[in-house]
């Protein structure tokens, strides 16, 4: 039996944060549907940033797609065009038998589209909405634009990160996203607690702007005591020395070390052939370490620079010292760890052939998850989600694929 | 109109009185972020969390900052008021066998306990899966550790570092050539606190339809790993390795820094607001690819704008005229960001020995539902509560069990 099997979800998401909330639900076995428009299909399927199988697009590349075919295995796929009288008709036939929907748009989409939390009630009065937008559905900035780095911005987290002395520093990671997807499964699945046991919905308005300050929790409380605002130092620690990322052997790689106790420090200096370093007074305690560690950072990257990264994690855990390469995809995916963890998926798709895709974020002992099915290609699932599960005849599903409403191919 | 009164009534009643967890009874032994952020979420939602603490010292987080005035204290730890909001805080010490059995006998009654130690501890107390299920099989057990229960890594040691770097995001962050780099403070230990909280989640509605509880396994390396979703797909699909993620043009205003991500669609908008429009005839700037090529000129135009007005002023200026600009907020920033203050996001909370403070809040609202905010336990605060009102000892026992160094 698998945990989820007794949920349906409707699937909005686009990007990041909605599509990884419900990836991880499809992957623990809930049922989930994935809805797009050939007219405007998941953008992800269209500006694939040249991620297609051996990099080549082929006849519909709209299905070949790495970053759709990553976050949305597990998944039905069905097209329908919600602007469309017909389409908003055929959504809420969906609402009216599933138990959630999960969207990530702009503050003001749902409503625009006439799919406000009040018109999917009224069609299923114990239908959850959960809502991940980037600053919430309420407030002054609820419609400004914003994209990952832009939240990682204003959420607080980039004044802290970056190179000491230096302007903050910016990617185009999106862990905002990647935050509110990971939060989203509880919240739906504790949601659906209440609303099974009660009959009635729940509209969740998560900002993502928010759950970042949420992270950022020990600095809030530092200005909230002392008014202070904490700096950037970058890999640096507030009191543990040695402590970073030290360059090695080759080019591009490094590895981090981080010494927690005295005893640590000791055996750090004899791993590294320096015994007597210990000895030294600049670095004999925790608060002379760290006074000094510019200096102890280069004398240990002296060493560091000789040596392969994966070899110095092996040599120094054994000797109970947390060190860890920075390890780069391709050493993930041959990573001996993961590898016994079984973390990786090898799923063959119709379209796109056979690969490895990411693994879960939790693993179940008892109802574990994994890979269900391939993503879908554009609009797969319709005649199975139209015919069987919504109970529409052969020939009206016929006829909305004359009309344009349901398809297959992007317009 | 239509609703009469007792209807609304009772309604009103269901909302305020029926959280989402209500319930539900969790049993903490977390410590540090990771877990007490699960935890704290939980409770939040209604759940009863019950945190048990090491005699003496309780949650190592206890000793670490901020504190105020930089005075350390046990309650008055910013990092501790924070995350254990909600929770009834007992002291049991689980190396005596008093102390194990106290807390099998509160697991008998559980739906849900929640542990980040390294991966041996718990079996090694007599506590591990197969026998806190055979006490009460539908108990979900969450546990999270750096690299998970298995695998030739579950010993290593792990600060934050290291699993940034194990977990794949470090080599996508900072500059080429250089020394990749980590966020600030410890968001990977977040990102594994909110994986357990949905993890557990997932095992709890399984566990309440069969009766039948599991084992939650949480790596913090994994978690933090499965977001990834674009350099893992892009080496798998194409063999190609990704550099490290191009830095975006940050640029310093009045009082700190601003930058923005300027889609093609949006770019006009741009030298219309700085008031500079032959901008848009400049060949150097018509597209994506060439702006970043001359992006150092592009800055030197835009700049003197930019650096006359205060981070609000732009953001508030930008976003009106439709482009994505942000500012670095700092927390001082964000204790007065109107958007915050319009959604209640931060709450005042007091304490008998820390005071009134502000806390940042729940990220999410959930209908007209309260997510009552309470104040973080005193070390052992509910021990009379528990042992006492719950597990029938005496006051002279719980004497007793303090002076043998149980609770």
């Amino acid at each position: 039996m698998q945990a989820l099997e007794d949920i349906r979800i409707l699937d909005l998401g686009r990007y990041l944060a909605g599509p990884l909330c419900t990836w991880i639900l499809a992957d623990t076995g809930a049922e989930v549907i994935k809805i797009e428009s050939c007219s405007n299909p998941d953008p992800l399927r269209m500006e694939a940033r040249e991620i297609y199988p051996g990099g080549e697009p082929g006849e519909r590349p709209w299905n070949r797609s790495g970053m759709i075919n990553e976050r949305h295995r597990s998944k039905y796929g069905i097209t329908l065009d919600l602007t469309a009288s017909q389409g908003k008709e055929l959504f809420l036939g969906l609402v009216k038998i599933s138990d959630v929907v999960v969207e990530n748009f702009q503050a003001q989409v749902m409503d625009k589209l006439g799919l406000s939390y009040e018109v999917l009630k009224g069609v299923n009065p114990s239908i959850i909405l959960v809502s991940l937008s980037s600053q919430g559905l309420t407030g002054p900035e609820k419609n400004y634009r914003s994209f990952g780095p832009t939240l990682e911005e204003i959420g607080g987290l980039l004044s802290i990160t970056g190179y000491p002395g230096e302007p903050p520093y910016i990617s185009t990671l999106a862990f905002p996203d990647m935050l509110a997807g990971m939060l989203g499964p509880g919240l739906v699945v504790a949601a659906l607690r209440y609303s099974r046991k009660t009959g009635k919905g729940l509209h969740i308005d998560l900002s993502q702007r928010e759950l970042t300050t949420c992270v950022i929790g020990e600095n809030i409380m530092d200005y909230v005591m002392n008014q202070r605002v904490c700096a950037a130092m970058g890999n640096r620690h507030p009191y543990l020395s040695p402590y970073g990322c030290y360059q090695c052997k080759g080019d591009d790689n490094w590895v981090t070390i981080a010494v927690s106790s005295d005893e640590q420090w000791k055996i750090l200096c004899e791993l590294i052939g320096n015994p007597e370093l210990a000895e030294d007074s600049r670095f004999s305690d925790v608060l002379s370490r760290h006074n000094h560690q510019d200096e102890l950072n280069r004398l240990i990257e002296e060493w560091t620079r000789t040596q392969d990264h994966y070899d110095i994690q092996l040599k120094l855990q054994k000797a109970g010292i947390a060190a860890g390469a920075v390890l780069n995809t391709q050493e993930l995916f041959s990573d001996l760890h993961l590898k016994e963890r079984e973390f990786f998926d090898l799923v063959e798709h119709s379209e796109a052939g056979t690969h490895y895709y990411l693994g879960r974020p939790f693993k179940l002992s008892e109802t574990p998850g994994r890979t269900r099915r391939p993503a879908p290609c554009l609009g797969e699932h319709n005649a199975y989600i139209y015919g069987k599960v919504l109970g529409l005849s052969p020939e009206k599903i016929a006829e909305l694929e004359k009309q344009g409403v349901i398809g297959t191919i992007p317009t | 109109m239509g609703i009469d009164k007792e209807t609304y009534l009772v309604e009103a009643e269901v909302r305020r009185l029926e959280p989402l967890l209500s319930g539900i009874k969790v049993i903490d032994l977390t410590h540090y972020i990771a877990g007490p952020y699960c935890t704290k979420l939980m409770a939040a939602l209604g759940a009863e969390v019950i945190k048990i603490e090491r005699p003496g010292e309780g949650d190592g987080t206890r000793k670490m900052g901020p504190f105020p005035d930089d005075r350390p204290d046990p309650e008055r730890s910013g990092l501790f008021l924070y995350l254990n909001t909600n929770k009834r805080s007992v002291t049991l010490n689980l190396k005596t066998s008093t102390g194990i059995r106290i807390l099998k006998d509160v697991v008998r009654e559980a739906d849900v306990l929640v542990e980040n130690f390294m991966p041996r501890v718990m079996p090694s107390l007599g506590l591990d899966q197969k026998t806190l299920e055979e006490i009460n099989p539908r108990l979900v057990m969450t546990s999270i550790s750096n690299f998970g229960q298995t695998g030739p890594y579950s010993d290593y040691k792990a600060n934050e570092v290291t699993v940034f770097a194990l977990g794949g995001l470090m080599e996508l962050l900072g500059d080429e050539g250089r020394e990749p780099l980590k966020f600030g403070g410890s968001p990977g230990q977040y990102m594994a606190g909110l994986a357990a909280f949905s993890g557990s989640m997932v095992a709890l509605h399984h566990a309440e339809k069969t009766r039948i509880g599991q084992h939650v396994d949480i790596s913090i390396m994994e978690c933090l790993l499965s977001c990834h979703f674009q350099d893992m797909i892009e080496y798998s699909y194409t063999g190609r390795l990704l550099p490290r993620l191009r830095r975006m043009l940050v640029m310093p205003c009045k009082d700190g820094f601003v930058a923005a991500t300027v889609l093609q669609r949006q770019w006009p908008r741009l030298p219309k607001l700085v008031g500079m429009p032959e901008l848009l005839e400049d060949p150097r700037f018509k597209t994506m690819e060439s702006r970043r090529m001359h992006a150092d000129e592009l800055e030197a135009y835009i700049l003197p704008w930019i650096i006359e007005r205060t981070k609000e002023e732009i953001y508030h200026a930008a976003q009106a005229a439709g482009l994505s600009f942000g500012y670095i907020a700092t927390s001082e920033d964000l204790l007065k960001a109107p958007q915050y203050r319009a959604r209640d996001f931060f709450v005042d909370i007091d304490h008998p020995v820390a005071g009134k403070l502000t806390y940042p809040g729940i990220p999410f609202k959930i209908d007209n539902l309260s997510c009552d905010q309470s104040r973080a336990p005193l070390l052992g605060e509910h021990n009379l509560e528990i042992f006492c009102g719950r597990l029938n000892y005496s006051k002279e026992d719980l004497v007793r069990l303090r002076a043998n160094g149980v609770i």
